[in-house]
C-alpha cells in the first residue's frame, strides 16, 4: 500500500500544485464574476462675462467693453461593477464512512461508524492489523469538487466533479483495496427538502483510472451541509481492478461524514457571494493554540511549561434555539501536547487526543461581530475521555487568519499505546493530565462570520 | 501503453471537469471571427435562443435576450428583426444592464414596437411615438442604435429619431424582448456593432 499512497499523494500534489498554482486559480473555478461597466458623460458649459467700462459718465448709450469667455467641457469616466458568485455545487476537504459487511467480519479494518475510529496504535499509518467489528471496511474521499452540468436539455442538479483522491479500503489487506486518483464523478441530486439543511438523495457513477481502474455505482442520502458538516448513507457497487491488480466486484453500505464540506442548491448559483447564507460562526481549516501552562504541569519542570492544542477543521454552527448564539462545533481531530517530563530515563507525554470530538458553547459577538467571546465545552469520546473546559477571545484581524486568546482547563484521562505512528511522533509513555493554561489562538484559513452573515438573522429582519 | 493512457486519462479529468464545469450555455457569440464580437446572454429556458447564422439569432418564446458588445459603452447596433404570426412586437431596453432591470434599479431608454404603434420612453417620460410605425407580419423592421456620450439616436426603417439627451450611463449591454405569447418567434438577423470613437 505504501507505493500506492505515495503515488497517490504525489498525485495529488502536482493536481494542487497545477490547478491551484496560487488561490486565484482555485477562486477562479469556485467564484463566478459578473461585471458591468458603465461609461458616465457629463457635458459643461461655463460662460464667464467680464465689463470692463472706461471711468466716468459716459451715458446709456455709450457701448460698454464686455469680454464673454465660454468653455465647454465633457468629462467622461467609467466605472465597473463586479459581482461575485458561487460556481460550485460542493467542495469539500474530506469525507470519510465506515463500509458494512465488506470483508469477513475478522479481518475488519476497525474504523468504526464513520470509518475513522481507529486504533490509537494504527492511526495515521498504514500498518492495519485484522480484527473482528461490525463496520469491516472503510472509505476516504479528500480534496472533492462539483461543478454543475447542463446536459439532458438542462436537467437540473446534476453535476460533474473529481477527487484529489479516494480510497476503498474493504478489509484488513490491500489485495482488495481500492485507490483512485482525480476520478471523474457524475452526479444527479433529488432533493427531499430543499431548505439549509439540505436532505437529498444523491446518484453517482465514477471512474478511475489510476491506480486502480474502476467503476463505482452508488447512491447516498445525504444530509447538509451546515457549517460544513454531512452525514451521508452509501449504497452501491463498485466493479474494479484492486491496487493489487485483483478483480474486484464489491456491494457496499456504510454511513459517513464529511467536514469542510460545502454543497449549494442551484439555486445558490445565482445568488451572490455577499448574499450567500451561511449558518455557522466560524469554519477553518486548522486552529493551533500554543499555551502556558498555568497549573497541572511537569511538577519536575523548573521553568514555566509551553503546550499546544490543535484543532483539524473546527466547525461551530449556530444551534437553532433561542437567538442562536447557543453552539454546537465539532472537529475532524483535536489533538493536545500538554507537556513532557523532564528529568526522566523514560519521559512521560501529556498528550491526548479525540477523533470528532462534541463541543457546544455560547457565541457572543461583539461590535457588531469583529469580536466574539465564546464559553465552551468540549468533549472527546474516542479513543480515550477528554474534556476541555475553556473561554476564548476571537479576533477577526485578518481575513481568513483569525486570532484570539485562550484561558481553559483539559482534563485528559490518558490511553496506553504501543507502537504506530502516534507512538513514533508523540512517544510511547503517554500520561493522564489535568491542566489549566492561557493560551493564544491561530485560525489557520477560518473564517468568523458576523451576525448579519448568519441565514437566521436575515430571515427575522 | 496502457499506464501512459491511464496517467493521460487521470491528467485530463481536472481539465475536463474545470471545462466542462465552469462553461456557461446561456451565453454565446455572435460574429465571434469579426472585429467587433457580440456576446448573447439567454436569460431564459436554454433552447429558447438558437444561433442560426454567423450573425442571426432565433429567439422563442417571453424570454430575454441581452447583446453585449464586450469593447464599447459607446456604439452602434444595427439588426433586422421579423418574426412569425404569434408575435406582437419587439421591446428594446437601452442604457441598462441586464442586472440593474432585473434588481429593478435602472429601467434604461425602452424602445417598444407593437401592432399598434412605436414608442421611446425613459422612465414615466416618453420621447417619441410614431403611430405610422408598426409591427407587421413578413415585414422586416430595421432598427439601428446608436449611443453617443449623453446621446442616443434611434432609427426604425429609414426614420431616425432623437438624439435623446439622457444623464443614463452607457453600458455595453442592450435587451431584447419578444412580445407575444410562447409560441411566438422572434428573428433577428445580421447583428451587428461597432464602436464610437470619441
Amino acid at each position: 500500500m505504501n507505493r500506492y499512497l505515495r503515488t497517490v499523494t504525489a498525485l495529488a500534489a502536482c493536481a494542487l500544485l497545477l490547478g491551484s498554482c496560487s488561490t486565484a486559480g482555485l477562486r477562479r473555478t469556485l467564484t463566478r464574476t459578473e461585471s458591468d461597466t458603465y461609461t458616465h458623460i457629463r457635458r459643461d458649459t461655463t460662460q464667464t462675462i467680464e465689463f470692463t467700462n472706461a471711468p466716468g459718465e459716459r451715458g446709456v448709450i455709450y457701448p460698454s467693453d464686455r469680454t464673454v469667455k465660454t468653455e465647454r467641457t465633457i468629462q467622461q469616466y467609467d466605472s465597473t461593477a463586479e459581482r461575485h458568485f458561487p460556481n460550485f455545487i460542493r467542495f469539500g476537504v474530506f469525507e470519510s464512512a465506515g463500509l458494512l459487511a465488506t470483508g469477513p467480519s475478522d479481518r475488519a479494518v476497525g474504523g468504526g461508524i464513520f470509518g475513522i475510529f481507529t486504533d490509537p496504535n494504527e492511526s495515521f499509518g498504514n500498518n492495519i492489523t485484522p480484527k473482528s467489528a461490525l463496520f469491516t471496511g472503510s472509505m476516504y474521499r479528500f480534496g472533492t469538487v462539483e461543478l454543475p452540468l447542463y446536459w439532458f436539455d438542462d436537467a437540473p442538479t446534476w453535476s460533474v466533479g473529481t477527487s484529489v483522491a479516494e480510497i476503498f479500503q474493504w478489509e484488513a489487506s490491500n489485495d482488495r483495496a481500492i485507490v483512485g486518483a482525480l476520478p471523474l464523478y457524475f452526479r444527479k441530486r433529488l432533493y427531499v427538502r430543499e431548505e439549509i439543511p439540505y436532505f437529498c438523495i444523491t446518484g453517482a457513477v465514477g471512474f478511475g483510472f489510476l491506480p486502480s481502474q474502476y467503476l463505482n455505482l452508488s447512491a447516498s442520502f445525504d444530509a447538509g451541509s451546515l457549517g460544513g458538516i454531512n452525514v451521508r448513507t452509501y449504497g452501491g457497487v463498485l466493479i474494479g481492478r484492486s491496487i493489487e491488480q485483483r478483480s474486484v466486484v464489491q456491494p457496499y453500505l456504510g454511513f459517513g461524514v464529511s467536514l469542510l464540506d460545502f454543497l449549494n442548491h442551484p439555486r445558490e448559483l445565482r445568488h451572490q457571494w455577499k448574499d450567500h447564507e451561511h449558518s455557522s460562526w466560524d469554519v477553518g481549516l486548522l486552529r493551533l493554540t500554543p499555551f502556558l501552562l498555568l497549573s497541572g504541569g511537569d511538577t519536575a519542570a523548573r521553568g514555566q511549561s509551553i503546550g499546544m492544542q490543535l484543532q483539524v477543521m473546527p466547525a461551530t454552527v449556530g444551534f437553532p434555539v433561542g437567538d442562536h448564539r447557543i453552539c454546537v462545533g465539532v472537529d475532524l481531530w483535536n489533538f493536545v501536547f500538554a507537556f513532557r517530563q523532564q528529568q526522566q530515563a523514560n519521559p512521560g507525554i501529556g498528550f491526548g487526543y479525540g477523533v470528532l470530538p462534541l463541543r457546544v458553547g455560547y457565541w457572543m459577538p461583539i461590535a457588531d461581530g469583529a469580536l466574539a467571546i465564546e464559553p465552551y465545552a468540549m468533549y472527546s469520546y474516542f479513543p480515550h475521555s477528554m474534556w476541555q473546559v475553556a473561554a476564548r477571545l476571537h479576533l477577526n484581524a485578518v481575513e481568513w487568519l483569525p486570532v484570539g486568546v485562550t484561558l481553559g482547563y483539559i482534563s485528559s484521562a490518558g490511553f496506553t499505546i504501543s507502537r504506530g505512528t502516534i507512538g513514533e511522533v508523540v512517544g510511547r509513555n503517554i500520561l493522564a493530565f489535568n491542566v489549566a493554561y492561557l493560551g493564544i489562538t491561530i485560525g489557520i484559513a477560518e473564517e468568523l462570520f458576523r451576525p448579519s452573515q448568519l441565514r437566521y438573522y436575515r430571515t427575522e429582519q | 501503453m496502457t499506464t501512459a493512457l491511464l496517467i493521460l486519462l487521470t491528467a485530463f479529468v481536472p481539465v475536463f471537469v474545470q471545462t466542462v464545469g465552469t462553461s456557461d450555455p446561456w451565453r454565446l457569440w455572435i460574429g465571434e471571427y469579426s472585429d467587433e464580437p457580440i456576446q448573447v446572454w439567454n436569460r431564459g429556458m436554454r433552447n429558447t435562443v438558437e444561433k442560426s447564422g454567423g450573425r442571426n439569432l432565433r429567439i422563442t418564446g417571453a424570454t430575454r435576450v441581452v447583446l453585449i458588445t464586450p469593447q464599447h459603452t459607446q456604439f452602434r447596433l444595427v439588426l433586422h428583426a421579423s418574426g412569425s404570426s404569434t408575435l406582437d412586437g419587439i421591446r428594446i431596453r437601452m442604457r441598462t444592464t441586464e442586472r440593474d432591470y432585473t434588481d429593478n434599479t435602472q429601467g434604461g431608454m425602452v424602445l417598444s414596437i407593437d401592432r399598434s404603434g412605436m414608442r421611446i420612453e425613459e422612465g414615466i417620460s416618453v420621447l417619441a411615438t410614431a403611430d405610422s410605425i408598426h409591427w407587421h407580419l413578413g415585414q422586416p423592421l430595421r432598427i439601428a442604435i446608436e449611443h453617443d456620450g449623453q446621446q442616443t439616436r434611434i432609427a426604425v426603417g429609414c426614420t431616425v429619431f432623437g438624439p435623446f439627451s439622457t444623464l443614463l450611463p452607457a453600458t455595453q449591454q442592450t435587451l431584447i424582448e419578444p412580445i407575444g405569447g410562447s409560441d411566438a418567434l422572434l428573428l433577428l438577423d445580421d447583428v451587428a456593432a461597432e464602436g464610437i470613437n470619441n
